[in-house]
């Protein structure tokens, strides 16, 4: 059987945060038992063998905790059990008891969507928390006995400062939690704060502020593993590194993405289409690819390069980055923006914040 | 069969939007030669590029029948002129095939540049002018002053207003045509004499000719050679657009029609060429045949290197129906290979470029357009340099002549200041300054070709308003003091931004190019320094800094494909930029020499 992750998509929130883009909404009435009876139908169209489990969204917390149990029930008996079992929440969205459910129905490990620990800042993204609150998350969750908890973190949001950044940084790294995400803001289009048109950040204090955070995380025991993540000692998140090492993954519910053997395919966005489109037994596919090996062999640079421990030759078919670019690798190597480390070749700290301008010389 | 008694050959002169197309869809509906309801808007523009670009190209002829007043019928033959000064040839040998021609003025703005060199070039035909003033609906119309205009440049009070949008007064404008214009005069006994004043490429026919039957008779079968070449070929078909192609058994002394002989080539239909008939040839040609010589050079290169092919087959298939299209393949170290072409102006090669882009699909690097140089050597060899980088270094250089050309500005009388400054900028002598009326000047000034070609044009736009308008010809070559500027990226020489300049304004260019160059080139993983020099000493630098961030993205859900197509795009809008070194250089880097401005 294939080993793959699982990846189950809750597209419910209770407020859509300014930067957000995702594929989620505040619930209609009924909408979340509907969709996960759908959910159920689709779990049962796949055969895999679960290696991890991560529940995202929208909010996954926002469904109600004895829902959301079975669901996790059901994944279980179907692909698990798993190494690894991540669900996202929210500070707003949860108690002790809803913790506790989580834990006892078998995820060991908690994404927490904090972004700021600055309370303003917090205000100005639109979220229903404030840093007091998303501390107290944090401690209970040690407290129910969660070993393994990751904070998202969100840098540069238009109306912050390096200041804000730096408190946000060191409050996290003095808490109680295993991992965390630093992600650098993304104006998205669909996103109401796209709309807003505020002033951005200037380029340079924006990459002020991630190497900040790549200064403060090392310094506190966070050690660099990708681009944007960071983790205490065996603490990587095992699902994402899925995705970077390109390994097999199934995605279910709206909008969600899979990988299974030589495919690629994305479930339709529309939550009522998917709704309905199971229950009358119809497919829920809407894009579907086919990795040649030309694309895998591009998936692989873009994916492994952004690893800090680089791209290894088996990635590229044991062949190295230079024997296959000779003169693009020679070319970025004298320019410092791509060093050895033995056998692999990895991003320079110079060439971290233009990564995509890099990657895509190998295009 | 018309008599040649009642045949009328004439042509409208007119500025661009001053209403030509609209009247001749007017006189063809008029004649019933098209119903309303076949009537495509502005119906002898056809090329899809001329409808948007609201201008003329290719000259055609269209023939009419009108029952006039005086109960006859008569033929009258339409021909179309281009609009444009790029095309003063076509235009010239168009009027030499009528006797007549509507001059017409729109009622709210009056007498523009380019109206008033086509209505000189029609005088000087003998062409007998029927003023019309169109647009009378308007309610910013003033007839009376536009008349007074027309009397006081041609001394005709008899003027014909119009509105060519509602049909009013256009009866009495095809009456003016009958009794006013000449029937043709030649000789329908005499040897066959033709003139080509246009021509086009047809897939199945090959170049077809249009012409005008000066003396004797053309029909299928003749035996038929062509003046200046001296080929020859077997008729296959005459006829003449009615707007749509007819044939007919001959065209007779005084006619206008197409003519079909299977010749491959628009080459052998060359504009003012005279058409004689083999076995009974006439021993003089008509008076006027020029062959038509490019201006205005540029190169053109693909931005992909493996597209020269495509391009070489593409400027080829143009040149089938554009015999003043010309290129040659030529190597730029910076751009590899590409072509060097001609153009008679800057719309041409404005047309060529788009349609080289738009109809085969060819994404392009157009070097800044540059006029033919003349310059003597030390060792005395006389050279022809159409590329600023062929230049030879300053020690081989004796002398250097560049073209000079007559420019005509019609302009308010407010803005005659202003045009004068610019005028002086643009290193012009002052010669002339006439009124046309109270309010409107004539402006005439001596200026390099060159000038012109940077940004003259807009320039004089922008200082009038819009108001003034231009028309130029080229008068002489004449020694200037000028020097080569060479702009340097990441310390390398890019030949394809050379460019000539006039050693006073060196300096000056070379740092403001310097400045548009960083304004263009994006950030790039590193440093890049520009700079600008005249022969070894650099005048200027400026350097693009290195690109700080680009998007640190997060890789949500797996959707990898989404992120890699992201990827692929960033790519894919590269590649519209030429690598040169490791530096990527967007098309308009190279069109950055015309747009230098003098404000800042």
């Amino acid at each position: 059987m294939i080993k793959a992750g699982v990846y189950v998509h809750l597209p419910f929130c209770l407020k859509k945060c300014t930067y957000c883009d995702f594929l989620s909404h505040p619930p209609k009435k009924g909408e979340i038992a509907a969709y996960l009876d759908a959910l159920e139908i689709e779990i049962e169209r796949f055969k895999v063998e679960g290696l991890t489990l991560f529940i995202g969204g929208g909010t996954p917390s926002v469904v109600p905790p004895a829902l959301l149990v079975e669901l996790i029930h059901k994944l279980q008996q179907t692909y698990g059990p798993f190494l690894e079992a991540s669900i996202e929440i929210n500070p707003a969205t949860v108690d002790r008891d809803y913790l506790q459910a989580l834990l006892f129905s078998g995820i060991n490990r908690l994404s927490i969507g904090v972004q700021s620990f600055d309370d303003s800042t917090l205000q100005l993204m639109g979220r229903l928390h404030n840093s007091r609150e998303a501390k107290e998350v944090i401690y209970l969750a040690r407290e129910v006995g969660f070993k393994n908890i990751n904070i998202d973190l969100i840098y540069g949001y238009p109306g912050t400062d390096i200041i804000s950044i730096e408190k946000t940084l060191k409050t996290a790294v003095a808490l109680p939690v295993d991992h965390i995400s630093y992600y650098g803001l993304q104006l998205e289009p669909g996103s109401e704060l796209f709309r807003k048109n505020l002033l951005q950040i200037a380029d340079e204090e924006f990459v002020e502020m991630y190497y900040l955070g790549l200064e403060i995380l090392e310094a506190n025991g966070f050690f660099q593993y990708e681009v944007s993540n960071f983790a205490k000692e065996n603490k990587e998140c095992n699902h994402n590194l899925i995705y970077w090492h390109n390994k097999e993954y199934l995605g279910l519910g709206a909008g969600a993405v899979s990988r299974l053997g030589r495919r690629r395919f994305k479930n339709i966005s529309s939550t009522d289409l998917y709704i309905t489109n199971l229950k009358n037994n119809s497919r829920i596919i809407a894009d579907s690819e086919k990795l040649t090996a030309d694309l895998l062999l591009k998936e692989n640079i873009m994916l492994g390069l952004r690893l800090k421990k680089g791209l290894n030759p088996k990635q590229l078919g044991d062949r190295s980055l230079e024997e296959l670019y000779p003169t693009e690798t020679a070319f970025l190597l004298k320019e410092g923006l791509l060093e050895k480390v033995g056998p692999n070749i990895r991003l320079t700290k110079k060439a971290l914040p233009i990564m995509n301008t890099v990657i895509s010389r190998f295009f | 069969m018309t008599e040649q008694d009642k045949i009328r050959n004439f042509c409208i002169i007119a500025h661009i939007d001053h209403g030509k197309s609209t009247l001749a869809d007017r006189l063809l509906e008029l004649t019933n030669t098209v119903s309303e309801r076949e009537m495509k808007e502005q119906l002898l523009d056809s090329m899809e590029l001329e409808r948007e670009r609201g201008i003329t190209i290719k000259a055609k002829a269209t023939r009419m029948h009108y029952k006039a007043k005086d109960g006859e019928v008569y033929q009258l033959n339409l021909i179309d002129t281009p609009g444009h000064v790029d095309f003063s040839y076509e235009v010239s040998r168009s009027l030499a095939a009528c006797e007549g021609a509507l001059l017409i003025v729109d009622a709210t703005q009056g007498i523009e540049a380019q109206t008033l060199a086509n209505l000189y070039q029609a005088l000087d035909h003998d062409l007998v002018i029927i003023p019309v003033i169109n647009k009378i609906d308007l309610p910013s119309a003033d007839v009376d002053e536009v008349s007074r205009e027309i009397e006081e440049l041609i001394g005709l009070e008899t003027v014909y207003p119009v509105s060519a949008k509602t049909g009013k007064g256009v009866e009495a404008v095809l009456e003016a045509i009958v009794n006013t214009i000449p029937a043709p005069k030649g000789i329908s006994h005499d040897p066959l004499r033709a003139l080509i004043f246009d021509s086009y490429f047809d897939s199945y026919k090959g170049a077809v000719a249009y012409i005008r039957v000066v003396d004797g008779t053309v029909k299928p079968g003749d035996k038929i050679t062509m003046f200046s070449t001296g080929k020859t070929f077997e008729v296959t078909e005459v006829g003449t657009m009615m707007p749509s192609q007819v044939s007919f058994e001959s065209l007779k002394t005084g006619e206008v029609g197409y003519l079909v002989a299977v010749m491959k080539d628009v080459k052998d239909t060359q504009v003012g060429d005279t058409i004689i008939n083999t076995l009974n040839p006439a021993k003089e040609p008509l008076p006027g045949y020029k062959k038509v010589k490019p201006m205005v050079y540029c190169g053109l290169y693909p931005v992909d290197n493996d597209q020269f092919p495509d391009l070489r087959t593409a400027l080829e298939k143009l040149q089938l129906n554009d015999a003043s299209l010309v290129f040659e393949p030529e190597t730029s170290a910076a751009l590899g290979f590409g072509f060097r072409c001609g153009f008679l102006g800057l719309l041409h090669l404005d047309i060529i470029q788009e349609r080289l882009e738009r109809e085969y699909n060819l994404s392009l690097i157009t070097t800044a357009p540059s006029v033919i140089y003349k310059l003597i050597t030390t060792s005395g060899l006389e050279l022809e340099i159409d590329n600023p980088s062929k230049l030879p270094s300053v020690q081989e250089i004796a002398e250097i002549r560049e073209p000079m050309v007559k420019a005509t500005v019609i302009t308010p009388e407010r803005y005659v200041g202003a045009i004068m400054q610019l005028c002086q900028d643009k290193r012009g002598t002052f010669k002339n300054m006439e009124y046309l009326n109270p309010t409107r000047t004539i402006l005439t000034y001596i200026l390099p070709l060159s000038e012109i070609l940077m940004d003259f044009f807009d320039k004089l736009k922008s200082s009038t308003q819009g108001y003034a308008s231009l028309d130029y010809e080229i008068i002489a070559y004449e020694k200037a003091d000028l020097v080569k500027l060479d702009i340097l990226i990441s310390s390398k020489p890019v030949d394809a931004l050379s460019a000539i300049i006039h050693r006073d304004k060196a300096a000056f260019y070379g740092r403001q190019l310097a400045k548009k160059l960083k304004e263009v080139i994006p950030e790039q993983m590193f440093e890049v320094p520009i700079q600008a020099a005249i022969g070894s000493k650099v005048i200027a630098r400026e350097t693009v800094k290195a690109l700080r961030k680009d998007v640190l993205s997060k890789c949500y859900g797996g959707d990898i494909s989404r992120k890699r197509k992201l990827l692929e795009k960033q790519k894919e809008g590269k590649k519209r930029m030429k690598l040169i070194g490791k530096v990527e250089i967007p098309q308009e880097a190279f069109m950055a020499v015309l747009k230098v401005d003098n404000d800042d």
